[in-house]
Formats: structure tokens, C-alpha cells, sequence
């Protein structure tokens, strides 16, 4: 690491290094998150710093700058490498890493090539530079307590949500024509368990009925089967709940799936 | 600390081994944070102030209004002073600009932190959703149609989202979170090279964020939010080749002109406001350098100014070298390029409806065929008087503030063109607030907010530089950084007054089109169906709300405008079902009828039900009626396929043929 730091083309090297091991991440079977640490510098920052390098010499603009040159241009690489790749390739993950990879491995080449033959300016530095363990422990501190923070604004809106209690009922269409039948479904958001009575009938005459029992949050489909729904007139389900009918849905035979 | 320091210093010196000192040469210097971890945390814990008031206000309690706003200025009051302070370090107001940016993200976050919400932001999810199905850009986009026109925000979305496994909402907080950290260090290297001052830049930078729309819509998942600091790059980079404010030394002129390329070209294709803002300030900092330029060579007050000319070596004319005369061509001509040939549709399509509004609006409110809108009040909602007072204590002091950073900037001719273009930008403020007094002039005002506020925060900060540059009692200074800090919070608060609707300014229960405020778990189930069962791309009539979760999340087109010359939501209101709505129906292909009976309880909080042509838009006296929304469950023909209480979906495919359209109940 030490040797890398020294090296006059270092931080080129070190940005060659994870890409390589970006694209290791891609295509070896391991765990999201750490695809999502490894593969993230890609995608977010080395095409940019390499497009930045390959423009602008070391020492040529200052380090703010060039940190703000490396965010967008990895913004353009992607947005403008993209719409001319989209004109001939559909753009998928393969096609985003080889932009990526591609343009990263090309634009260090030309920063290499210009270092190279350019006149002799000092080295970028590519080490973080020195903070006191004060400052992290402050930093850390509120990174926890601004997590806190979203934790628990995150458990305020669920429990909003989960305060709006219901139950859906549908019905679709399967098949058409002569094989047209149905799917009825039940989804419990009661916030626990419970009973329910679905009734369908056609003008008047019952099909079908059932007698379900849903634990808070799960989902039932029953289906209608063709034979039993006859002519024009609409299916109806009945949702009832203590005796009442609670949800209804219709659906005319010979609609669309 | 400091005895210990001194022991050491006056202890006999041993000798250290020749290794140990090579290492310490080598070691970068420690960055002097100062006070910006301390600060960071107090940040955090306004943080955790506004996430409870939050919560407090999901369950309607009394002290959500208090934790909200003790947050806020706890977010915002410490970290201002601060960077009023003489003694900061550089390093530190850097650190402190980016906890600033990234704290007041954190409101944002916590508004809505488990999806988006917002209708822009749900509009993003769509495209960039819709590009990593098919895997095109410019694809059809029903909620906001500039995006099909733009892609970078959903370009860059889809690749990390897709090569990192996350999924989009998460992807999109960390763009988003990326550009907004980046926005705020590029608006302080920007007012920091123009003036040449770290306080001056940490200063103005605490004042940009007060414009009304950095807490939430320069926040959100939008295009905007990504354009922001490419603009702020281009500017960066554009000061290198004009060579104005902190010379740097010089560049050979083909490395700035191709940073520029990329840039302009990023730009162009991110937002059209910004790219159009952009190139009108750069058009106006040209002029400003001739005219400026020229009448100094008239009076022979040549100096070595590095400002006069570029600071690039560049072959060439005279003329080409003034100002950002090449960069404003050029993004001129990529956006005039990009205009014509790719997004002029839907650039009109978004843009066209507004201005024609606003100028109509204007002109009616001058020649008096149209009344003013009333002041504090949207669609029937109203600012309580405290923050009325505080909307208008935040916009006193800036428009005093205007002359006497004009005086300041003009009064010299030797002072640089951008200083009297900001100027001038700054000067735009009075008249975006004269836009207020129209309803269509509302949103552009909004909209010009991010722009206008860069120069205010430059004749900000020049201003609080000039004003304390004297010397002064240690208790003086404190006293009067404090009362700056205290009416900069103050400014940061009626900004946020004024750029948002009372009822959106904190989560709460459920209200009818209220944007963020209408989301419910039933919306949420019914767009988790139609996900999962309908078919995606059909058309859709459906309440705004609705409409927005239906095209995010299930990849439905909700139809909007006119059809046959008559508003499409025009089948929504009347007691029956009518063979003119049979005939918009057919006419405008739609699949389904989503109705939300929650309607009929209220007034829409947004002025509208459906869209802006609606019948009665931002008019309405009394809410839409039951009997109105139920018909269809009526009318021959409707499919009720799906039921959760308030909300109902209608599949239109069964209706009978238009002329056998029979009538209601």
C-alpha cells in the first residue's frame, strides 16, 4: 500500500486495482451487500476520476475540484456512454460494467500516457488525509444518532401504515371464450387473524362458496372453475364479515384476461 | 492541553531516530476540524428532534409542530453561527457546508423513509423502472414528461441499482445524497474562488440552502436535484477558463474546453431549467465582461487583473476571449442541438403549459382581469400568523440586503464581472416574489428559487464580510455572530414557509390530494395488485394521487388533458354515466377506472382531484359528490374487479359499444 501511495501513477494503479476487483464482485457468487461495497466505487466514482486525470494532470486543479469532477463525470460516463450504447445494445448489468470497466481502463491509459510524456509535476497524493480520533469519534457519534433518527422515523410511518386496517377482495378473468373462468382473491390487512365468507354467485344462483381463515397479512385465491359460470349475466363475490356483506366484485363473462 | 503542549515543547529534545522523522515529513498535516465534529452531533440530534416530531404528527399530537421546528433550527442555528465565525479554518466550514447539505437531506429522508412519496420522485421511479426492463432511454413517461427527454438521473439510478443489487428507492437515496454533498462542496469552492474568502463561502453557502425549495424538492428523486451540482461543476470549471476570482495559474486552454464538453453535454441532458439557467447566466456574464472590460480600456485602467482576460492560452480573436463567451456557446448550441432533435416534445409538453399560465396570469394581474392570489394561503390552506410572520421576517432582510450588495458590486469598476452578474442574478428575487401573486406563478417562482438564491447568497455573504471586517471586542463579535446566525435561522425558516404547503411540511393522517399526505396503505395495496395483475402500459383514470403510485409501481399510463376537446376527467364528475363519458372511454383507449370514495369526504388540499383541467380546478366550493364516484358500480358494463374499502378498480373491457351506452342508477 505504502509502495502504491509512492508511486507517481499510484492513484491510477489503485483505481486499475478495484476495478478489477469491481468486476471479481460481478462475477463471482458473492453476498449483496459486499457486491454492493465493492461494486459501488465503480459506479459511482472511478470512471469519473480516471476521465478527470486523463483531462487534468496532477497538481492542474486542486483537490476539492477534482473531487466534484470525479462525481459528475462518472454521471456522464454513464448518462452519455449509455444513450450511445442504448442506440445498438439493450443496457443491462453486462453492458453498464463494460461501460464502466471499458471507459475506466481507457481513460487511466491516456492519464498514464499524458503523465508520461507531459512535464514532470508531483505526484497526486492518494492517501486520506490525517484526522484526529477526536473528530472521527464525533463524526461516528452522529452518523449513529442521525441513523437513530431514521430508525426511527422509519418504525413512525410503519406504524401509521400498519394502523390502516383492511381487507381486499378481487376478482380477474382467466381464459375467454368458451374456457372463460375466474380467480377470486382475499388479502387480510386487518392487522390478525381472520374469518371471512365469500359468496359468489350468477344472477342470482350461488357457485361457489367459501370459508377462509387469514392470518394479518396473508393472501387467498380460490378459482371458479369455467363450467360453472353460464351466459352473460355478471359473477358476483360477496365478502361477508359478521354476517354482512363487507366487500362485493363483479366481473361480466367474456372479458378480457 | 495547552500545559502539556508547553512541557513538551520546553522538555530537551531527544534524539529520534532518522526513520521516525522521515515518516512524520511524510505524513499529510492533520485537518484542523475545530468545532465541526461537535456540530455534526448537534446536527444528528436535530435530526432525531424532527423524526420525532414526525412521528408525533402521524399521530396528530400537539407537540409535533415544537420537535419539528426546535429540529430544524437546531439542524441549521449552530452550524450558521459557526460559519459566521473569523476563526473557522477552511477545512472546518468545508466540513460544516457538507453536514449542513447532507443534515437537511436528512429531513428530507425523514419525511418519507420508506418509499417515495412525492409525485416527481415517483415519476423518476417510473423511468428509471421502465429503463432497466427495456434497457432504452427517452422512454414515454405519463407523470412528468420532461423525464423521457432527460435520463441522466435515471440512467446513473438503473446502473447502481443494477450492478449492486439495490433496489431503486435506495439507489435513488444515494444519488441523490452523492449530488446534493456534491452541490454543496462545488457552491463552496464556487463562492469561495469568486470572492476569495473561506468565510465568505461558508456564509454563502448557509444562506443558499434557505431558498424555499433546498429542504424538499431539491431533495427529492428528481432531475433537478441531479442537475444542481453538474451546473455547479460547469461553473467551477468555467471560472478556470475565464481565469476570475482566485487565479490558479494557467491551463493549457484544451484541457478546460474538453472538462467543459463533458460537462455541457452532462448538463444538457440532465434538466432543461438548469441547462437554460445556466446558459442565461452565462450569457449575462459575457455581456457584464465586455461592458466591464471595454470601459476600462477606454479609461486605460488596464491592470493585471487576471479576470480581464482568459486565464487559458487559447488561439484566436480578441472577442472570443471575453468571458465565458466559448462555454456559453457551446451550451448553447448542445442545448439548442439536444432541444431540436431529441427533447423538444416533451420539454414543450412540461414547460409550454406553465409559462403560457404564468405570462397569461402576469398579464391579467397588470391589466387587472385577474385578481391577486392571496398571500400564505394554497388551495384553501392556511399559514397560521406565526408563520406568516416568520415567511415575511425571512424575506425582509434579503431584499434589504439587494440594494446594498448592488451598490457593492457595482459601485467599483475593478471588481470582477461575476460579482456584478451574481449581483444582478441576486436582484431577481423581488420579482420571483411578485410571481406569488399569481397561482400559475406560484411553481416558477419555486422553480427560479435555486437560481436566484446563488447570487442572493453571494451579496449575502460579501455583505456580513464587509460589515465585520472591523475589529471588535471578543463579546461584541460573539454577540453579533449570534444575532446573524439567529435571523440566518430565521431566513432558513420562512424559506421553508414559503416553499411548502402547510399540510406537507410534516407527515401526517391521510388527506385528499394532499401529495405526500394521501399516501395509505390502501393506495399502496391497490398498486401492489395492479403490479402484480393488470396490464402494464394500458390507460388509466384514476384521482392524482392514485394515479401516481398506478404509474410508478405498476406501469400504468394515467390519461390527462383532453380528449375530443373535452377533459377526460369529465367522466368522473356527475351523477351518471353518460354516453359522452362512454365516448372519452373509448376515445382516449382506457382500460381502467380507479376511484378513490375518499374523495367525497373533503376538498382536494391541492386545488385539484384528478389534473389541472378538471372541471372546477383550483375552484372547487364543495367536495366531489359520492353518488358521482359510484356510478360506475352502477352503469352496465363496469367490471368492479378489485375492492379495499375506499378504493375500487373498474375494468372497462366489457362496456357495451358507445352508442348503446345506457344511463346511470
Amino acid at each position: 500500500m505504502k509502495r502504491l501511495a509512492r508511486h507517481p501513477a499510484g492513484d491510477l494503479l489503485a483505481v486499475l486495482i478495484l476495478a478489477l476487483a469491481a468486476l471479481l464482485a460481478l462475477v463471482l457468487p458473492i453476498p449483496d451487500p459486499v457486491r454492493a461495497v465493492v461494486v459501488a466505487p465503480l459506479a459511482l466514482l472511478l470512471p469519473g476520476y480516471a476521465l478527470t486525470a486523463a483531462i487534468f494532470p496532477p497538481a492542474a486543479i486542486d483537490r476539492g475540484l477534482r473531487v466534484i469532477l470525479t462525481v459528475v463525470c462518472t454521471m456522464s460516463v454513464i448518462s452519455l456512454g449509455g444513450l450511445v450504447l442504448q442506440t445498438v445494445v439493450s443496457l443491462d448489468t453486462a453492458v453498464y460494467a463494460g461501460l464502466l470497466l471499458v471507459s475506466t481502463a481507457g481513460f487511466v491509459a491516456v492519464a498514464l500516457r499524458r503523465r508520461a510524456t507531459g512535464p514532470a509535476v508531483p505526484a497526486l497524493r492518494s492517501r486520506l488525509p490525517r484526522v484526529g480520533i477526536g473528530p472521527v469519534a464525533g463524526f461516528a457519534i452522529a452518523l449513529v444518532l442521525a441513523g437513530a433518527a431514521i430508525a426511527v422515523a422509519t418504525s413512525g410511518q410503519h406504524r401509521q401504515l400498519e394502523h390502516e386496517r383492511f381487507t381486499a377482495l378481487w376478482i380477474l378473468p382467466r381464459g375467454t371464450g368458451n374456457d372463460f373462468s375466474a380467480t377470486v382473491g382475499l388479502q387480510n390487512e386487518e392487522g390478525s387473524t381472520r374469518a371471512y365468507e365469500l359468496r359468489v354467485a350468477q344472477n342470482g344462483r350461488p357457485i361457489r362458496r367459501w370459508r377462509v381463515r387469514l392470518g394479518a397479512g396473508q393472501e387467498w385465491e380460490g378459482s371458479l372453475a369455467a363450467s360453472a359460470i353460464v351466459g352473460e349475466a355478471p359473477v358476483i363475490a360477496s365478502l361477508y364479515r359478521e354476517g354482512l356483506v363487507y366487500r362485493r366484485v363483479a366481473l361480466h363473462p367474456g372479458g378480457e384476461a | 492541553m495547552s500545559a502539556s503542549r508547553a512541557s513538551a515543547a520546553s522538555a530537551p529534545a531527544r534524539p529520534r531516530p532518522a526513520g521516525r522523522e522521515a515518516r512524520k515529513r511524510e505524513m499529510p498535516a492533520r485537518l484542523s476540524m475545530g468545532s465541526a465534529p461537535l456540530l455534526a452531533v448537534v446536527a444528528a440530534a436535530g435530526l432525531m428532534l424532527v423524526a420525532l416530531g414526525n412521528n408525533a404528527a402521524r399521530e396528530s399530537l400537539g407537540s409535533a409542530p415544537l420537535l419539528f421546528w426546535s429540529g430544524l433550527s437546531l439542524t441549521y442555528g449552530p452550524i450558521a453561527y459557526r460559519l459566521l465565525s473569523r476563526s473557522a479554518s477552511r477545512a472546518e466550514r468545508i466540513a460544516l457546508v457538507l453536514i449542513l447539505g447532507m443534515a437537511l437531506y436528512g429531513v428530507k429522508i425523514l419525511h418519507s423513509p420508506v418509499s417515495f412519496d412525492l409525485h416527481d420522485e415517483l415519476g423518476t421511479w417510473r423511468q428509471t423502472s421502465d429503463l432497466i426492463a427495456n434497457g432504452h432511454y427517452l422512454s414515454f413517461n405519463p407523470l412528468v414528461e420532461g423525464y423521457a427527454g432527460y435520463p441522466t438521473l435515471s440512467s446513473v439510478t438503473a446502473a447502481l441499482a443494477q450492478l449492486c443489487h439495490l433496489n431503486i428507492f435506495h439507489a435513488g437515496l444515494i444519488m441523490i445524497g452523492i449530488a446534493r454533498a456534491t452541490l454543496m462542496l462545488a457552491l463552496f469552492l464556487f463562492l469561495e474562488r469568486v470572492t476569495g474568502s473561506a468565510r465568505c463561502a461558508g456564509v454563502g453557502a448557509a444562506i443558499y440552502a434557505c431558498n424555499p425549495s433546498f429542504l424538499y424538492f431539491d431533495s427529492q428523486f428528481g432531475y433537478e436535484s441531479l442537475a444542481l451540482p453538474v451546473a455547479g461543476a460547469l461553473l467551477l470549471v468555467t471560472l478556470l477558463w475565464t481565469g476570475e476570482g482566485r487565479p490558479e495559474g494557467r491551463r493549457p486552454w484544451l484541457e478546460v474546453l474538453a472538462a467543459l464538453a463533458v460537462l455541457i453535454c452532462t448538463l444538457t441532458v440532465t434538466h432543461h431549467m438548469t441547462s437554460y439557467a445556466v446558459l442565461a447566466f452565462l450569457l449575462a456574464w459575457v455581456a457584464t465582461a465586455w461592458l466591464v472590460g471595454g470601459r476600462l480600456s477606454r479609461r486605460a485602467a488596464i491592470n493585471s487583473r487576471s479576470w480581464r482576460w482568459p486565464l487559458v492560452e487559447m488561439p484566436g480573436p480578441g472577442w472570443i476571449r471575453v468571458g465565458p463567451l466559448v462555454p456559453a456557446l457551446l451550451l448553447a448550441a448542445t442545448v439548442a442541438a439536444w432541444f431540436f432533435l431529441v427533447a423538444h416534445k416533451v420539454t414543450v409538453a412540461e414547460l409550454g403549459g406553465t409559462l403560457t399560465g404564468v405570462v397569461e396570469s402576469t398579464v391579467g394581474l397588470i391589466f387587472g382581469s385577474h385578481g391577486p392570489k392571496t398571500l400564505f394561503q394554497s388551495s384553501g390552506q392556511t399559514n397560521s400568523f406565526a408563520a406568516r410572520v416568520l415567511a415575511l421576517a425571512s424575506v425582509v432582510p434579503l431584499l434589504l440586503a439587494i440594494p446594498f450588495g448592488l451598490w457593492r458590486t457595482w459601485r467599483r469598476g475593478s471588481n470582477p464581472p461575476i460579482w456584478k452578474v451574481l449581483a444582478l442574478a441576486g436582484s431577481l428575487f423581488p420579482v420571483t416574489l411578485g410571481l406569488r401573486l399569481t397561482l400559475e406563478g406560484t411553481e416558477t417562482s419555486q422553480r427560479a428559487s435555486e437560481f436566484v438564491f446563488l447570487g442572493l447568497a453571494f451579496l449575502v455573504a460579501i455583505l456580513v464580510e464587509g460589515w465585520s471586517d472591523r475589529p471588535r471586542r471578543h463579546l461584541a463579535t460573539v454577540g453579533r455572530n449570534a444575532a446573524l446566525a439567529a435571523l440566518a435561522t430565521v431566513i432558513f425558516l420562512g424559506g421553508f414557509v414559503i416553499g411548502e404547503s402547510p399540510v406537507t411540511r410534516q407527515p401526517g393522517p391521510f388527506l385528499v390530494s394532499a401529495e405526500s399526505r394521501s399516501v395509505s396503505s390502501e393506495g399502496l395495496a391497490a398498486s401492489h395488485f395492479a403490479a402484480r395483475n393488470l396490464r402494464p402500459y394500458s390507460e388509466i383514470l384514476s384521482d392524482r394521487p392514485n394515479a401516481t403510485f398506478l404509474a410508478s409501481y405498476a406501469h400504468l399510463n394515467p390519461l390527462l388533458g383532453y380528449v375530443a376537446g373535452v377533459p377526460v376527467t369529465q367522466v368522473f364528475f356527475g351523477r351518471t354515466f353518460t354516453p359522452e363519458d362512454r365516448t372519452i372511454i373509448g376515445d382516449g383507449h382506457i382500460r381502467y377506472i380507479v376511484v378513490d370514495g375518499r374523495q367525497s369526504r373533503s376538498l382536494p388540499v391541492v386545488g385539484i382531484y384528478f389534473e389541472r383541467y378538471e372541471p372546477h380546478a383550483f375552484a372547487h366550493r364543495k367536495p366531489i359528490g359520492e353518488a358521482d364516484l359510484q356510478k360506475f358500480g352502477f352503469a352496465h358494463g363496469f367490471n368492479r374487479i378489485y375492492s379495499n374499502g375506499p378504493i375500487v378498480i373498474y375494468d372497462t373491457t366489457s362496456l357495451p359499444p358507445e352508442k348503446h351506452a345506457p344511463g346511470g342508477p
